[in-house]
Order: structure tokens, then sequence, then C-alpha cells
């Protein structure tokens, strides 16, 4: 947001003020003689050139802004969950984070075994492996 | 596989292994795991994991720490955020000391697993020349594949 109302808002009037110059026949000027005076092609060219360039800045900007604005709120989620223990963190967990418990059963009798149960009573570091064998 | 063995033999007074059994992801097998791969994929088609390549995976690599299975909703899968591979060490208060995060292109910290081994689980002096030799009544507790409790 703050890009959009420093970068974008004067990206917009600045090309629409552009554009709306360089589309007009003429230049008319505030002097009290009245004349007009003719204006050259290639300044209105300049004037609309710049007015688009101007606009396609702001929207460039703005779209880069919004991608931001959603990662960051992307990152907030995940990083809200992973406090709730909802989801873990792609990378890896700070050491000394309790580890999430649970209960799972094994492989040779189906009995359900919890990673306390695993550690025994007299507890060792335990490594644990989550994979699969494909 | 052959870093997870060369673990168990080498620290299995010093720490417990355990394997939990996610979802597969699909990538290739070796020697009679293919064949296993291929009846699985032939008569069950779309699964979640197969209770048969996991045990003979197990077989396969003579893998004797305890593999707990992952169930069809992947709570540990996603608890951990672990598909296809995550592994952890978890000292013995039960905190994280060392996790690999999801490895990319497989580049799983084996040197660092063994240096915290090493320097953060002394091995038992009296134990200390059974580590290749693990006594008869473990070796047994640990080939049925059980948990070992101390």
């Amino acid at each position: 947001m703050g890009t959009l109302l420093y970068l974008d808002i004067p990206l917009i009037v600045l090309g629409m003020l552009a554009l709306f110059a360089g589309s007009r026949p003429c230049f008319r000027r505030r002097s009290t003689s009245r004349s007009r005076k003719p204006r050259a092609p290639w300044v209105s060219v300049y004037l609309v050139l710049s007015g688009v360039a101007c606009l396609i800045g702001a929207a460039i900007d703005m779209g880069f802004a919004e991608r931001e604005r959603r990662q960051k709120v992307a990152l907030d989620e995940m990083l809200r969950a992973s406090d709730d223990g909802t989801i873990a963190p792609m990378w890896p967990f700070p050491p000394g984070t309790p580890a999430p418990d649970f209960r799972l059963p094994t492989l040779k009798d189906g009995a359900l075994v919890s990673l306390k149960t695993v550690r025994g009573s007299k507890p060792k570091p335990v490594l644990l492996v989550l994979s699969s064998f494909t | 596989m052959v870093h997870l063995r060369e673990l168990q033999e080498n620290y299995v007074d010093r720490i417990q292994i355990v394997f939990v059994y996610i979802r597969e992801a699909g990538h290739e097998t070796e020697g009679e795991l293919k064949k296993v791969v291929a009846e699985e994929d032939r008569t069950q088609g779309q699964r979640h994991s197969s209770l048969r390549l996991a045990r003979e995976g197990m077989k396969h690599y003579r893998l004797s720490f305890p593999c707990l299975l992952d169930d069809a909703d992947e709570t540990v899968s996603r608890l951990y955020r672990a598909f296809p591979m995550r592994l952890l060490l978890i000292d013995a208060e039960g905190k994280i000391a060392l996790d690999s995060g999801l490895p990319l292109y497989g580049s799983v910290p084996w040197d660092k697993i063994r240096n915290w081994i090493a320097q953060s689980v002394p091995a038992p002096a009296s134990l200390t020349n059974e580590n290749k030799n693990p006594p008869n009544d473990r070796r047994q507790a640990l080939s049925n594949g059980g948990v070992v409790e101390d």
C-alpha cells in the first residue's frame, strides 16, 4: 500500500495528465492575447507516450506490490499455522522446538505406539525418519 | 537407506531410530522392490502407501528399527510436513535437536546427524565394543522390528 501511495498514484496522475494534454489539439495559453499557437506534432506524441509509460509503470508496480502482499499473507498464515502446531514449516525446525507427539500403528503388529512410547522409559535421542521406499 | 543402515549398525545403543512410512513418492526403487512396486501398481493402482512394500522394503534394506505406518489422512506427514522425506533428531528431552527440513535434491545432512550423535550422545563405556556386535537379546529384539525399551 505504501508503494501505491508514494509511487503509483503520482504516476497515474502524471500519466492521465500527460494523456489529456497530449490528446488536446493545442495548448491554450493563459495570456490575455487569446492567441492560439499550434503545437508541434512531436509534443503530442511525446506526451501520449509519456502518459502511457507512466500508466504501464504504475500497473507493473501495483502488480509487484500485490504479489508481495499475497506472499506476505501466505507466509504469515504458514507461520501462524506452524505456531499452532497445525503444520510444520518447510525449513528446519529451530533447535529446541518440542517434537509434536503422535500415535501410529506399528508395521509389525498394528499396535498403536506414540513417539513417547518409542523413546522408552529411559529416554534416549530418537532419529525420526519420515519417508517411504519409493 | 544405506546411510540409515549404517546409523543403525553404528549407533544402535546411542539413539533410537524410528521409521514412519508415509505416502509413497513414486520414485524409482531397486532390486526386488521393483517387482513389488509393479505388482502393487497392477493390483492396487492409485494408493496412499503399500503395507506390503513397507514390509518388503524393511527386509530388503535390512532395517530392524521400528516402522510405524502413517494413516490415510497423512496425519504425521502433515504434522511434520514430511512428504516426500524428512529426518529429525529428537533429543532425550523430546525437543528437536536437528531437522533436515525438506531435503532438496536428496541433500540429507547425514554428516551433521553423525556429528551430532558423536558429540551429544556419548557411547556407553561398557557397550563401546558392542556397537558392532550387539548382544543376542538386543539383536533379537531389533530383528523383530519391535519397539525396544530400555
